[in-house]
C-alpha cells in the first residue's frame, strides 16, 4: 500500500475526478488484491496487476455515475475541438506554461479518451499494454490517443485563451 | 520513439507535480475491512460482501415465471368451466326435498306462484 498506494490514487482521481469515489476505488483495489492474490501469476506483475483492478473500479464507478447522471440531467455533449493546427498536439502541451492544470484538462476528456491518456502518459504504459489491458485493439487505442490528445490541446488552448483574456 | 518517451515523462513529471498533494492514506481502512477485529468491524465486512448475480440466468427465470403466471392468469380467466364455476359458486343452492334449485330459479318460481 506504501508503494503503490499514491500512484493508483492519482491515477483513479484522474479517471473518476473525485477524490473521495477515488479512495474508495483504491480501497476496494487493495482489499480486492488480498482476497484474489492467488490470480496474481508473477509477483513483479503486482503493479500492473492493482492498475488493472483499479481501471475496472473506475470503470464500475463510472457507469453508475453516468446512470446517475443520465437521470439527473440530459446534458448535452460539447465535442467541438479544431483539428488543424500548426503544431502536434503533443508539442502545444509541451509548450502550455506549466503551471496550467494538465490534469484539470484531462479530466474534461470523454472516458475513454481520458482512461488511455491517463495509462500513457501518467502510467507510462506502451500502446500494446494498454491494448492488453483494456482488452482492445492496438489500433484503436491509437486512434483514442490521437483523438484524445486532439481533445486535450483544444481544452488547453481553450483555457489559455481564457486566461489571457482574464489577464487583459 | 525517443523523443514520445521525453514526452511522456515530461507531461508525467507535470502530472506528478500537479497531483502530488494526493496522498493515500486509508491503509487502516483497509485493514480494517481485511482484518476485522471488532463485532461492528465484522458485521460491517458482511454487510459490504459483494455478490455477484448473474444477469442473463436470473433475468431468464424471471422472465419465465412472469410468462406462465400471467399465462396461467389469463388461461382461467377464459375457460368456460371455471366461468360456469364461479357462476354457480355465486348462486346459493336451495333442497327444497323435492329437488336442489339455484335460489334466483326458486325466488322466480315462488313470485310467479
Amino acid at each position: 500500500m506504501n508503494q503503490y498506494g499514491n500512484t493508483l490514487l492519482r491515477t483513479a482521481f484522474l479517471l473518476v475526478k473525485d477524490q473521495h469515489t477515488a479512495e474508495e476505488v483504491v480501497q476496494d483495489t487493495f482489499i480486492i488484491a488480498f482476497e484474489k492474490v492467488d490470480q496474481l501469476r508473477e509477483p513483479e506483475q503486482l503493479k500492473s496487476w492493482l492498475s488493472t483492478i483499479v481501471i475496472n473500479q473506475c470503470r464500475t464507478r463510472m457507469r453508475r455515475w453516468s446512470w446517475k447522471n443520465i437521470l439527473l440531467s440530459f446534458k448535452d455533449k460539447e465535442d467541438e475541438w479544431q483539428e488543424e493546427h500548426e503544431k502536434s498536439p503533443e508539442q502545444t502541451i509541451l509548450d502550455m506554461d506549466l503551471s496550467q492544470n494538465l490534469s484539470k484538462a484531462i479530466q474534461e476528456l470523454d472516458y475513454k479518451y481520458r482512461e488511455v491518456i491517463t495509462l500513457y502518459y501518467f502510467n507510462e504504459w506502451s500502446v500494446d499494454e494498454i491494448a492488453l489491458h483494456l482488452q482492445q485493439n492496438s489500433n484503436t487505442i491509437k486512434t483514442r490517443l490521437a483523438r484524445g490528445r486532439q481533445q486535450l490541446k483544444a481544452i488547453l488552448v481553450k483555457e489559455e485563451l481564457y486566461d489571457e483574456a482574464k489577464t487583459v | 520513439m525517443k523523443q514520445k518517451q521525453s514526452e511522456q515523462k515530461h507531461i508525467r513529471e507535470q502530472l506528478d507535480n500537479e497531483l502530488s498533494d494526493l496522498q493515500f492514506n486509508d491503509h487502516h481502512k483497509v485493514l480494517q475491512r481485511t482484518h476485522p477485529k471488532t463485532w461492528m468491524q465484522k458485521a460491517g465486512r458482511l454487510w459490504n460482501k459483494e455478490i455477484e448475480i448473474p444477469l442473463l440466468p436470473v433475468a431468464s427465470v424471471l422472465l419465465l415465471a412472469i410468462t406462465i403466471g400471467v399465462g396461467s392468469q389469463f388461461i382461467n380467466d377464459n375457460d368456460p368451466t371455471s366461468i360456469l364455476q364461479q357462476t354457480v359458486q355465486a348462486k346459493e343452492l336451495v333442497d327444497t326435498g323435492v329437488g336442489i334449485y339455484t335460489n334466483d330459479l326458486l325466488e322466480k318460481a315462488v313470485s310467479k306462484k
